[in-house]
């Protein structure tokens, strides 16, 4: 189990991080979101000793994590970088023998990893020779390879194709069915949305959002109504209580409510007259409730 | 192995190692002591063809002594003797000089583009052979002339506690230890800060840093990085005397290395290894210097500003080790530098080697540079560890002054 307890970090007059405090239990995914400069970033450094906090302790499994306990951390940096003049397998068995692995069990599931992970080239190729795509999933592969039991990803999304992202999205989800402990940072909320058991939201260093994903979403109120129906146009449905927009949508039309409970009487008025297609109201998207923080004052 | 800092170091080492750049740096300058042996040999043989031709018009003993020393003149004797035909043939050009020869002197006359005679070579035979009439003259006979012409043998020797060693190999050997040291370890230190600058601020550039430092530590890195590279220096420095070792089995017929082994073994065995562990020690020192400068800069562009202040501050025991190379260090000014850490490398040696200094002198500055070592490496890794991940757009100067005064 690894917790972060009261972590404070300041750079001179900057607050970076602010009175964090997170529990991150075996086969769980803490999503970390926030805009660029929130302390994402020197939160993950902070674990991985690069700077040390000011304030508060960082533990695994109740103890103070220590030289040994930081090479068994997998980390893939937001800030990409391999030796351009180095071969895949090279420098991914220098980077596993650092964790601990012994060379021959690196070089023996090395091509697993690359068949795995898609990687369109052999161990023996220069990684200069390797498009973006392929050397950030060299870099996963190198964060990953030796098994690790707790995972810092920092933007592992970033710059990938819906397809690469869904293959880092299923090993993620490999990690955490083999009990890992993973935390990740992302700007693309559906893939926050999609792999994440719990949600941390830094605003200017200071926690604004935490919790299990859903609940979160809940605590904002079921405001969102999808419906189609063929009776009531955009007017229509703008004018019923409790609706403050009506946008149209995939054939249907988007509402935003001022509160849960006025979805009870339009679902009333659609239905009046029976069958209609399409009626679910919905907590907002990890993206609104996104906005919402950000464009809130403080 | 799965030691960090080994591991960074064997890793750092292999990769040099694997690399052309690296053992061109090794072999380069052997191929440039090689070509230059190789150009003086072949102007020397060149010159030597151009042996100047000349006519003795003389006395026909005379005439003989010189044909028999013509050799050691660099001349060759022509077979006229004939005043008028010498006359002629120098006229034809087919002789570059006529040597006339009289009771008591003797007068060369030359073309203008004849070859050069040496003309002290010259009058020394010339001298001989007026001895040697003189001798005649007074009724010596040739064996009692001959003993009168052998010289005076000396023999020089420098007695010292442990070796004797030929005395002219030693006053060679000790001028050009002095200097040697200086240049030698100036090139070293130029060369490897350089390359360890390079090897970290590749990582930093390629933003590859973090992803070691995750896997490592700052600190594994740091130190792995220096005995890598210190392994190189170690490396090339070990290549030398395993050259130098062949050399000596297998190169002795050649003048040139016969003569540069001459001076070798003047020097004795614990001088040479002193001398190698000093210089190893001290571009440790510089290369632990080299590490922080290029902890912090950004991009591989910034190098070679960020070297400026080691290579600066290895200029000035050259400039100290060149200067008194020429008395053998025998001044204040040396024998404080010897002392210094960053200095004392360019001087000590020299001052043992001229016996201005004594053994337990030699290895009390050895010992004060080993320690200055192990006091700049601890506090370097602190400086290492904070400034490897930031990226900073002022000067690297500026950086590297605040960096020591924050600490």
């Amino acid at each position: 189990m690894i917790t972060l307890s009261h972590l404070s970090k300041s750079f001179g007059d900057h607050r970076a991080v602010s009175d964090l405090s997170v529990t991150l239990k075996p086969g769980e995914v803490l999503g970390l979101i926030g805009q660029n400069g929130a302390g994402k970033t020197t939160t993950f450094r902070m674990i991985l000793n690069f700077i040390e906090a000011d304030k508060g302790t960082i533990s695994w499994d109740n103890q103070p994590i220590d030289a040994h306990k930081r090479r068994l951390i997998g980390f893939l940096p937001e800030e990409r970088g391999l030796y351009q003049k180095q071969t895949i397998e090279e420098q991914v068995v220098y980077l596993a023998q650092l964790h601990g692995m012994e060379k021959s069990a690196a070089k023996a599931t090395l091509k697993d990893w690359m068949d795995r992970l898609q990687v369109v080239g052999n161990p023996g190729d220069l990684v200069q020779t390797l498009s973006k795509g392929n050397a950030q999933k060299i870099q996963m592969i190198m964060a990953l390879i030796f098994d690790p039991d707790f995972v810092i990803l920092d933007e592992p999304f970033s710059g990938l194709d819906p397809v690469n992202a869904g293959i880092f999205m299923d090993e993620i989800k490999r990690l955490k069915d083999r009990g890992a402990m993973i935390i990740f940072s992302s700007h693309n909320m559906d893939n926050v949305n999609q792999i994440s058991d719990q949600l941390l939201m830094l605003k200017k260093g200071k926690t604004v959002l935490q919790g299990p994903v859903q609940a979160i979403r809940e605590s904002f109120g079921r405001t969102r109504l999808y419906l189609e129906t063929d009776e009531f146009n955009q007017a229509d449905l703008a004018a019923m209580a409790g609706v403050t927009s009506v946008t149209k949508q995939d054939g249907g039309f988007l509402l935003k409510l001022t509160n849960e409970e006025a979805g009870h009487a339009i679902f009333d008025k659609v239905t009046a007259n029976g069958y209609i297609p399409a009626f679910s109201q919905q907590p907002p998207t990890l993206a609104e409730i996104f906005k919402t923080e950000v464009s809130t004052n403080d | 192995m799965t030691n960090p800092t080994l591991l960074v170091a064997k890793h750092t080492y292999l990769t040099r190692l694997k690399k052309k750049s690296f053992w061109w740096m090794v072999f380069s300058p052997i191929i440039l002591i090689a070509a230059a042996a190789l150009l003086g040999y072949g102007i020397a043989h060149f010159s030597s063809q151009q042996e100047a031709k000349i006519a003795v018009v003389g006395p026909s003993s005379s005439r003989q002594i010189l044909a028999n020393a013509a050799d050691q003149l660099d001349l060759k004797i022509s077979n006229i003797s004939d005043d008028q035909a010498a006359k002629t043939a120098l006229k034809a050009n087919k002789i570059d000089g006529i040597l006339t020869l009289d009771s008591n002197q003797g007068t060369l006359v030359t073309q203008p583009k004849a070859p050069k005679i040496d003309k002290d070579k010259l009058q020394a035979v010339l001298g001989k052979i007026a001895l040697i009439t003189r001798a005649k003259d007074y009724g010596l006979d040739n064996q009692q002339a001959q003993t009168l012409l052998s010289p005076f043998a000396l023999k020089t020797e420098v007695q010292n506690q442990k070796s004797q060693a030929n005395a002219d190999n030693v006053e060679a050997a000790k001028s050009i230890i002095a200097v040697a040291v200086t240049i030698i370890v100036l090139v070293i230190v130029s060369t490897y800060a350089s390359l360890i600058g390079n090897e970290i601020a590749n990582e930093k550039s390629s933003r590859i840093m973090e992803t070691l430092l995750a896997a490592s530590s700052a600190q594994a890195q740091y130190f792995g990085k220096l005995l890598g590279v210190t392994a190189l220096l170690a490396s090339q420095l070990v290549a030398y005397v395993v050259l130098g070792a062949a050399a000596n089995l297998f190169g002795k017929k050649i003048e040139v290395i016969n003569q540069g082994l001459s001076y070798l073994s003047a020097l004795t065995p614990a001088f040479i290894l002193y001398t190698l562990i000093f210089v190893i020690v001290a571009t440790a020192l510089y290369l632990v210097l080299a590490a922080i400068a290029a902890s912090l800069v950004n991009d591989i562009s910034q190098v070679s500003q960020a070297m400026v202040p080691v290579t600066t501050l290895a200029m000035m025991p050259y400039i100290v080790g060149l200067a008194s190379a020429s008395n053998g260090g025998n001044n204040l000014l040396v024998r404080i530098f010897a002392y210094i850490p960053f200095m004392s490398q360019s001087t000590m040696p020299s001052l043992l080697a001229n016996q201005y200094a004594n053994w337990w002198q030699a290895i009390l500055s050895l010992l004060i540079s080993v320690l200055a070592l192990l006091a700049l490496g601890w506090f370097g890794q602190k400086l290492y560890a904070k400034n490897v991940l930031s990226y900073s757009d002022e000067n690297v100067l500026k950086q590297l002054m605040r960096s020591f005064k924050r600490n």
